[in-house]
């Protein structure tokens, strides 16, 4: 028997665990298996390798998942706050912008109507117009976002009992 | 057999689309029954990838609140503790981005001699303190010694017992990075199962 079919065997078992492998294969394998202790001895290690890692057990602490389902309950709270009072806001928004792009042709021409009363430059007129036009939903867009900025930032890790904090750090 | 494997399956494409309902609506009540279905998967792939118990600890809360505000990305097609863990491992990693960009780059570009992400030196290993019986102790020190990319592939593999396909969407690597992750996983698992005999 040569060192091939050993690396082939062990390479097999691994595949086995890993992807597995098709009827043929493992009735080789098997088959060498029956008939080389240290193939066997490798399979077995490899196996109990695996077991070992379901012998492994980790889990949440109860504490632990009442305080986040507490956490998502208030959160989820938080958001529903949140969309009804946007609602009424993106109400007024599409209305305003709808409003506007009805109302684009009248203001220009009430701005240009202006700078020939007072005769101003083109310019200006214009300018006062592209402000009257922007300034607002500009003003308004940066105090939403200064707002959300605001209530996005005030939710920490809530803190639960028993206290596994100690653990952190060496505490 | 077929008719138990075609109901099996219809039972969990059922189950998936009334997550996916209930993350859309955010259902509170889906989302307690969420938490406590999927709370020991989650916090032991929290544990063994970030290898920090307090870590694990802080994570677990953030990746229940990133489920509720991004809920209505799950489309039920996948598996939910795919995507679950998914979520975990974003916030993991943006998390080791912030705090220890060593630990991530040992998480997320492995070579050949990669430290394994472990807990500082003044915070007992998370296996050491979970593993109660000897057996156990054997087990997760061997567990804690094999590099973080190898041991989330083994875990998710043979813990959680997901499918190839599935842990690659959850490690965002191809197919023939898992296997080759897994296959090195587990010789770097027996080393230390051999090392932890001796």
């Amino acid at each position: 028997m040569t060192h091939d079919v050993h690396a082939r065997a062990q390479q097999l078992i691994a595949a086995g665990l890993v992807e597995g492998i098709p009827a043929s294969e493992q009735a080789w394998l098997d088959e060498h298996l029956e008939e080389c202790a240290a193939c066997a001895q490798f399979a077995a290690a490899t196996r109990r390798a695996i077991e070992g890692l379901r012998w492994v057990s980790v889990s949440a602490h109860p504490a632990l998942v009442q305080a986040t389902q507490q956490r998502v309950r208030l959160r989820t709270r938080e958001l529903a706050e949140r969309q009804e009072r946007w609602l009424p806001l993106a109400v007024s928004c599409g209305l305003a912008a709808f409003l506007s792009l009805v109302t684009v042709t009248y203001l220009w021409q009430g701005f240009a109507w202006l700078g020939e009363q007072w005769r101003l430059p083109a310019l200006a007129w214009q300018a006062g117009f592209v402000s009257a036009w922007f300034l607002p939903t500009s003003l308004a867009a940066v105090a939403l976002w200064m707002r959300s900025r605001a209530t996005n930032g005030n939710h920490g890790t809530m803190h639960w009992s028993p206290a596994p904090r100690g653990r952190r750090g060496g505490e | 057999m077929n008719l138990a494997i075609y109901c099996a399956a219809t039972w969990m494409t059922d189950e998936r689309a009334e997550i996916a309902r209930g993350l859309r609506r955010r259902d509170p009540s889906v989302l307690d029954r969420l938490i406590e279905q999927y709370q020991h998967r989650l916090f032991r792939y929290l544990v063994y990838l970030a290898g920090n118990r307090a870590l694990a600890e802080d994570l677990f809360q953030e990746t229940w609140l990133r489920v509720l505000e991004r809920g209505r990305q799950y489309d039920g097609k996948s598996p939910f503790e795919t995507w679950l863990f998914a979520i975990a491992r974003h916030l993991l990693i943006d998390t080791l981005r912030r705090k220890s960009p060593a630990s991530l780059d040992a998480l997320l570009d492995p070579g050949e001699g990669a430290a394994p992400l472990e807990p500082p030196a003044t915070d007992p290993s998370a296996y050491e303190l979970l593993a109660g019986r000897e057996q156990q102790a054997y087990v997760a020190a061997a567990v804690a010694g094999v590099p973080a990319v190898y041991r989330e592939v083994l875990m998710l593999r043979f813990q959680e017992d997901l499918k190839l396909e599935e842990i690659s969407a959850v490690v965002g690597a191809p197919l023939a990075t898992v296997k080759s992750r897994l296959y090195r996983g587990l010789s770097a698992l027996k080393q230390q199962l051999g090392r932890s005999r001796a």
